[in-house]
């Protein structure tokens, strides 16, 4: 990176600051459905934001900035997990469901159900349905194979399905 | 595509029954945090001559003497061999700690302008790097707490932070992973930086610094490369060893205040085993996660 003058500066930090104002919305949002606490989401958002304001320079393109935004973001919110999953208490059980078929007001909510997967197969589904990247990019983003993002989708959608109904997205592909 | 449409409307609808807070000053802050990101990469830059750098901080003026111990290594990483002897001059055995007060071996460090290292480091071995039994990527809190364990017992501790900086690009090897402390009081200790960076090379000629910084490099006995550095900075005079050993690791530990530590002793952090890699013990890793407190972030994972 060559050095750039001061004007150069206050250039790069609006056009950041008008990319951040227009994002942060959307990534907040894309980190509260990974770790599901609002105060979480945005410490990650605004991590994420000041490592693209770092490579700003670096990028020009503004697709390459969301992708690399998105891919920040997964890897602080992966990397906050790990750091968290040794005080975090683990669940294998699932909530029951068939007493509430007919109880609305009972149902898990998709959100809810999204927060019982585990954080790689969270990431996989926020990426791959929410955010709509294709198999491919998001086992760039995770370092993943595709076949293990594959199977990652297979095994997250039956957990959603086995919580939320089996009727649940039924054409719902994981790949 | 109607099932994945479905999927994100029950989640917006799902988001909308959520107490969001408001984003508020958000893009701000992001700003004001990736200056910081960039002036702290700048200065680091700037004090090592090349790209990013890590850093792990330490230093104190309550430091009893020099603190190498012969082990070479820590609670980190497993055995270290043989070869492992630190020869520094003024290294006496963690068990047998000076029992005056801190005595500074190179009186040109308390001069208040730049001077040159005053030696040669011809004594100065580099052991090998440690072997891990179960590795784990190294995080800036496993270099604080290995600094810690290499730097004598009763030594002060005190604001401990570490974070990484993008050293080149991915893959993870290429992130520079950075820790710091303050040993000693914050205002009577002093601010040593280590850095761990994977190099990937051996430096060619000769050290590129200029005045006001002054520095020489140096090959050692097995093909490790030294840099020393003395510098004036906004709080003194400040210096540097900068180790890049034969495997292609790279190891800066930096003083903010070079009357408070030896080079020698910056080159026994720098040259201890467990920071002859990015990997360490992964039981180590993991215990420091959970008890080093402090202001850190984690580079991103491979």
């Amino acid at each position: 990176m060559g050095w750039i003058g001061r004007s150069g500066r206050e250039r790069q930090d609006a056009e950041f600051t008008e990319y951040a104002r227009a994002r942060a919305g959307r990534l907040r949002e894309t980190a509260y459905l990974l770790c599901g606490d609002w105060h979480r989401a945005q410490d990650l958002t605004q991590a994420t934001l000041a490592r693209v304001y770092v490579a700003w320079p670096k990028i020009e393109r503004a697709e390459a900035v969301d992708a690399y935004a998105r891919r920040v973001l997964t890897n602080e919110f992966l990397g906050y997990r790990r750091r968290r999953s040794s005080s975090e208490r683990v669940t294998d059980e699932l909530p029951e469901t068939a007493g509430r078929a007919g109880q609305p007001e009972l149902r898990l909510t998709l959100l809810e159900a999204l927060g019982r997967l585990s954080p790689a197969r969270r990431a996989v589904v926020v990426l791959r349905y929410w955010e709509d990247h294709s198999i491919e990019t998001v086992a760039e983003m995770l370092g993943m194979s595709t076949s293990a993002v594959k199977s990652a989708s297979l095994r997250a959608l039956a957990e959603l399905r086995s919580v939320l109904g089996a009727d649940f997205l039924g054409d719902l592909a994981a790949v | 595509m109607q099932a994945q449409e479905e999927f994100r409307s029950r989640l917006r609808e799902d988001l909308t029954t959520t107490s969001q807070p408001p984003v508020g000053a958000l893009a701000a802050d992001a700003l004001a945090a990736g200056r910081r990101i960039r002036r702290r990469q700048r200065t680091l830059r700037a004090v090592g001559g090349t790209a990013a750098v890590a850093v792990v901080a330490v230093g104190s003026a309550a430091i009893a003497g020099s603190f190498g111990s012969d082990t070479g290594s820590g609670p980190g990483v497993g055995a270290v061999g043989p070869g492992a002897v630190r020869t520094t001059a003024t290294a006496p055995s963690q068990s047998a700690p000076s029992q005056s007060a801190p005595t500074r071996p190179d009186p040109s460090r308390s001069s208040t302008s730049p001077t040159a290292p005053s030696r040669t480091h011809g004594s100065w071995t580099v052991p090998p790097a440690a072997k891990v039994k179960v590795p784990e990527w190294v995080t800036p809190r496993a270099i604080v707490a290995q600094a810690e364990h290499i730097l004598p017992a009763g030594t002060q501790f005190s604001a401990l932070s570490g974070d990484y900086a993008w050293a080149g690009g991915d893959p993870r090897e290429l992130w520079a992973v950075s820790g710091r402390l303050t040993i000693g009081t914050l205002t009577e200790g002093t601010a040593l930086e280590v850095t761990l960076h994977k190099y990937n090379g051996i430096p060619s000629g000769g050290a590129s610094c200029s005045a006001p910084t002054t520095c020489d490099r140096e090959v050692l006995n097995d093909g490790a490369v030294v840099e020393v550095a003395h510098h004036s900075g906004l709080s003194g005079q400040g210096s540097y060893v900068w180790l890049f050993r034969t495997d292609g690791m790279s190891i800066q530990v930096s003083a903010k205040d070079a009357s408070k530590i030896s080079d020698d002793e910056l080159f026994a952090i720098a040259s201890d085993g467990a920071f002859g890699s990015l990997k360490m013990e992964k039981s180590f890793v993991q215990q420091a996660e959970s008890t080093v407190k402090g202001d850190f972030m984690n580079p991103p994972t491979p």
